[in-house]
């Protein structure tokens, strides 16, 4: 005999406690002097007998309850108790490969694909088993997803439901997938349990599998109450040459409207063939826009660049594609652009020429002697020149300190504070705001700032915006000879990342031969650092916002930052990072979450969110940090999602899926069969072959259903036998 | 409660215009018989309430002055202070009664006749055995069988001796212990009442043997009472009784149960001592064995009522939560049924 629930056996203990009972009533007795004593003495005499026996009838029936309750709790089967061959209902999860691997054809059988086979073995299956079965189908894929909730002995609803899905998930992970499957099987009550794992067996989905995780799942199959038939089921042939778009980067993180912008493209060959001559396509917003060929060798990548220039504003999709016919989920790569018109900038000098004594006015200095004209030409490199082909995605407006005010912050995303001697405690609080809000703060101080000031006012002890404080001015003529360079290391920061590639030139030209040292405390990230080890650029996110602290000035004053070729892109990237980094990705892989911050308060509490399947739903919007945000977090399906705001146009939002699936090479048969052998599997090629063994199989019998019977019966017989026993029996 | 006594007392002749359904049925043949009985006391009081009161005298006052009792008009003729007739004289009769004052006038001898009362002789048998302690445990209150037999024996003979009847006791328990002659004296009420106050409960009794050696003590005919719950063997019993019916007493027997040993209303295990052997005790569960105790209770009150019946022996069962008029009622129907056999 075996128990289902082996802990609650113990529960026939509780036997002894009617027993318990019986004997406490039997010493907590009432004392009475009683009169008619040779009345009470005549009856007990005659019914001594009797009465013992109903006791003992009594005790029995009661102490069998308990017991009889916790076997059937327990559920035991009977194993010499067997039914007739194939009639004993069961319970088979079938865990149903559903990443998008599943959509590839094999050689030889074109006209379906993996998941048509798949589905159609799922559905004989569940068509195989005995009637009065329970099935449950799980789909695998970037997680696990039952068709059904639970096993249900409904097998037609669950069939009916597989028609309804598509293999358009991300990595299934077989050893993860077995164990889920075993623990639905845990919440089975019948004594034949199944589990097919209906998939092509690709080996990316077994990359996670070791002999620990094996020994793993065979414990874990081992420790359950009734032994899980394990069945394997690859529905893969052979398969054919598949190509894949791993990654479409774009050159700049925002992208304004006549800019031109690089979209570089990595493809990746998986099979075993070359794949010569290959077309790749890039789409923009739907429209075909070029077409560039490209030779892949077996097993490689390969990089393409595109450039394409948006002549209008707002949410934009680009979408490279390649049409190698084997696997549609993984030819495509989509990115959502939102094109912005322009990107206003503040730039605040400290030193914009010198002031007329007669008039009073500001007179500037010649080029480039004010603060920021180095900077004025790298934001704007297209300003100067009337027929320049492209349009300066910066708009930089420059201004004095003390013009510093809410009017002159209305708007900018960015504010860059260049060489400022001092700011009013007003204006320390307007552009404190102005951080918390989402705009981006940098400082580049110099000769005329007043460090202490600085430091009270933006650093205050660690609680301000700067995450370090301004302390002393060190290099050449400070008791530092030969100045400083860049340091040459790997840089984390996006802004700074691309020279991280030698081929993009270096920034270790440029040489300083003063800065400040810059105290920074833990809340810091450090994007750059001197070749002393003094950082030369810290960040710290405060509110939605940023804040940037430069050891130097933006000038030429200290050093020649301004006159290397890495001085224009890494400013253009420092501001365009600085601008966009409160925006959250508009591309995401499957999923993760997205979110969309609107500036300004939508009409209704909910925003609609549109899938690409056209679904489209409601998601409440919540306020944050001055904004309002809108998160879908279902992203399952991959790519095009819309949000419709009131009378804007909709942004867009690119949802793509991993790209481990798109390597089809599949378990060898040795390896598979190892894998069957380690685990206790079989590998059965079809539902059919499933069948015929089911049909061989014997089956110990459930008797708890018949141990529930007796246990209502022996509840019934208790009363009316305790009814019966009052009323006196004979006299 | 005093209070309300006092005030039933001194309002007797006029509040009794109520009557209970049961204490109708009860009084009946009283009321019905040519002499009327008023509304009893005790049909406002229960034996509860009147067993706050200590004094036996104020309690059979209570009880009993709640009943108008009748007259016993003995047709007996005799010396007597009212006169009935005159007869002539035969040899034999005593010259006392000769009228002189007739012979004078007629020169006959005529003897004068006067009616003369009767006066009946009721001994009270009080059980005082182990069994009478038995005190309900569920209702307190009520007391023991007991105390009620000492309260009902009190009333029965202030009753007795109000009538001009004589009232004499006997207390028993293994053995006669007590025994006090009938008396018609007003004052006697007070002796007997103290007896009855000082009678201590005994232990086992044989009913059968006491009662034949309290008939000893009883020799002139009258009426006998015993007051008792009657446990113990039917047949020893009467046997006992039968010492009086062939002395041509009546005899009236009073028995006495607390309605627990009627109903035996005990649920858990329960340990039954007994009251008059020591050491004698049954552990049960009550409720597997009520319905064999009340059929064996059943069987011996039917045996009891039969063999009553067969000697002739008026048989009175009595809870120990039943009015006490209840039992006055009964003995008055028996006294009147005695005084109408006299007259015939």
């Amino acid at each position: 005999m075996t128990f289902l629930n082996i802990a609650l056996v113990g529960g026939v203990l509780a036997f002894s406690i009617p027993l318990i009972i019986h004997l406490l009533n039997k010493n907590r007795y009432q004392r009475v002097d009683w009169g008619a004593m040779f009345l009470l003495e005549q009856v007990v005499r005659q019914n001594r007998k009797r009465v013992k026996l109903e006791q003992i009838i009594m005790l029995l029936v009661r102490c069998s309850i308990p017991v009889l309750l916790a076997l059937a709790m327990a559920q035991p089967i009977l194993n010499g108790w067997q039914k007739l061959m194939g009639s004993t209902p069961g319970s088979t999860v079938v865990m149903l490969d559903s990443s998008y691997s599943m959509q590839a054809r094999d050689q030889g059988v074109k006209a379906q694909s993996r998941f048509d086979l798949a589905r159609e073995q799922t559905q004989g299956l569940l068509n195989a088993l005995p009637e009065g079965s329970q099935g449950q189908v799980v789909r695998v894929g970037g997680g696990f997803d039952p068709v059904t909730q639970t096993l249900t002995p409904e097998l037609d609803r669950v069939g009916n439901k597989l028609d309804t899905i598509a293999a358009d998930r991300a990595l299934a992970d077989g050893p993860a997938a077995l164990r889920q499957g075993v623990a639905n099987l845990g919440e089975a009550n019948t004594i034949k349990r199944d589990l097919v794992l209906v998939s092509d067996f690709q080996r990316v989905s077994w990359a996670e599998d070791s002999g620990v995780k094996r020994d793993q799942l065979k414990e874990m199959i081992d420790k359950m109450p009734v032994r899980p038939q394990i069945v394997l089921m690859p529905v893969s042939g052979k398969t054919g040459r598949n190509l894949s778009v791993t990654a479409v980067d774009l050159s700049s993180r925002a992208v304004g409207v006549g800019q031109r912008i690089r979209v570089i493209t990595t493809v990746l060959n998986t099979s075993d063939e070359d794949a010569p001559d290959t077309p790749v396509l890039l789409r923009v917003d739907g429209v075909d826009e070029q077409t560039q060929r490209l030779s892949i060798a077996a097993g490689e990548s390969a990089d393409l660049v595109f450039f394409h220039k948006f002549d209008e504003g707002g949410p934009h999709t680009i979408e490279v594609a390649l049409s190698d016919g084997v696997l549609a989920a993984d030819d495509a790569y989509r990115v959502a652009v939102n094109v912005i018109e322009s990107l206003p900038v503040l730039l605040v000098s400290g030193d914009r020429g010198e002031r007329n004594g007669r008039s009073g006015k500001v007179e500037p200095r010649p080029f480039p002697e004010n603060e920021t004209d180095f900077l004025e030409v790298a934001l704007q490199p297209f300003a100067a020149s009337a027929d320049a082909p492209l349009a300066d995605l910066i708009k930089a407006e420059v201004i004095s300190p003390n013009a510093v005010d809410k009017d002159a912050l209305e708007g900018k995303r960015v504010v860059l504070l260049a060489n400022v001697p001092a700011l009013t405690d007003k204006q320390v609080e307007l552009l404190t705001e102005f951080v918390d809000g989402g705009g981006a703060l940098l400082v580049f101080p110099g000769d005329l700032v007043d460090a202490d000031r600085y430091n009270k006012q933006f650093y205050r002890d660690g609680k301000g915006l700067s995450p370090a404080q301004i302390s002393e001015l060190t290099g050449e003529g400070f008791g530092f000879d030969g100045g400083a360079s860049l340091l040459d290391e790997r840089f984390e920061h996006p802004a700074l990342a691309l020279w991280n590639d030698p081929s993009n030139g270096s920034l270790t030209d440029a040489k300083f031969e003063r800065w400040y040292e810059l105290k920074a405390d833990d809340k810091a990230q450090i994007i750059a650092r001197l070749s002393t080890g003094h950082p030369l650029l810290v960040r710290r996110e405060m509110g939605e916002g940023v804040f940037m602290l430069g050891a130097v000035p933006i000038d030429a004053d200290w050093g020649n930052l301004p006159t290397t070729p890495a001085y224009l892109p890494l400013m253009q990237r420092l501001i365009a990072f600085a601008a966009t980094h409160a925006e959250p990705s508009s591309n995401v892989m499957v999923g993760q979450p997205l979110v969309a911050l609107l500036d300004k308060e939508p009409k209704g509490s909910k925003l609609v969110w549109q899938t690409p399947s056209g679904e489209r739903l409601k998601r409440k919007v919540v306020e944050r940090g001055g904004r309002w945000a809108c998160e879908l977090k279902n992203t399952d399906e991959p790519g095009t999602y819309r949000l419709l705001i009131d009378d804007e146009p909709a942004r867009v939002f690119a949802v793509n899926l991993p790209r481990d699936e798109s390597d089809l090479r599949r378990l060898e048969e040795e390896e598979l069969q190892e894998l069957a052998d380690s685990i206790g599997a079989k590998i059965m090629a079809d539902a059919g072959t499933y069948a015929e063994y089911d049909r061989s199989r014997r089956h110990g019998r459930p008797i708890w259903q018949v141990l529930w019977v007796l246990l209502l019966g022996l509840v019934f017989a208790e009363l009316l036998l305790q009814q019966w026993f009052t009323r006196g029996g004979r006299a | 409660m005093t209070d309300i006594l006092v005030c039933l007392l001194t309002n007797l002749g006029q509040s009794f215009t109520r009557r209970s359904a049961i204490g109708r049925q009860r009084c009946l043949p009283l009321i019905n018989s040519k002499h009327f009985i008023r509304m009893p006391i005790t049909d406002h009081i229960t034996p509860t309430d009147l067993k706050s009161i200590g004094n036996l005298s104020v309690l059979a006052r209570t009880v009993v002055e709640g009943m108008n009792t009748g007259l016993h008009r003995s047709p007996d003729k005799g010396a007597s202070i009212e006169f009935k007739q005159h007869r002539p004289y035969v040899p034999g009769d005593d010259l006392r009664n000769l009228d002189w004052k007739v012979f004078a006038k007629s020169d006959r001898f005529y003897i004068r006749e006067y009616e003369q009362e009767t006066s009946l002789r009721a001994t009270i048998l009080l059980d005082c055995s182990g069994s009478m302690r038995y005190t309900s445990p569920i209702e307190a209150s009520r007391g023991s069988k007991h105390e009620y037999a000492v309260r009902l024996a009190a009333c029965l003979a202030y009753l007795i001796v109000r009538q001009a009847d004589s009232a004499g006791l006997v207390t028993f328990d293994t053995k006669v212990r007590n025994y006090i002659p009938p008396r018609a004296r007003p004052g006697h009420v007070g002796v007997l009442l103290d007896a009855m106050k000082d009678s201590a409960i005994g232990g086992e009794t044989d009913l059968g043997q006491v009662l034949r050696d309290a008939s000893a003590k009883v020799k002139r005919r009258g009426l006998v009472i015993l007051i008792s719950d009657c446990f113990t063997d039917v047949p020893a019993m009467l046997r006992g009784l039968a010492h009086y019916t062939h002395a041509r007493h009546d005899v009236m027997v009073f028995q006495l149960f607390d309605p627990d040993e009627l109903t035996f209303p005990f649920k858990r295990w329960h340990r039954f001592d007994c009251l008059e052997v020591a050491d004698n005790r049954q552990l049960i569960d009550p409720v597997q064995l009520r319905k064999s105790y009340l059929q064996q209770l059943e069987q011996y009150r039917s045996d009891l009522r039969k063999a009553c019946r067969r000697q002739r022996v008026d048989l009175v069962e009595l809870t120990t939560d039943q009015p006490y008029a209840d039992a006055l009622a009964a003995y008055l129907a028996r006294r009147d049924y005695l005084a109408r056999r006299s007259g015939r």
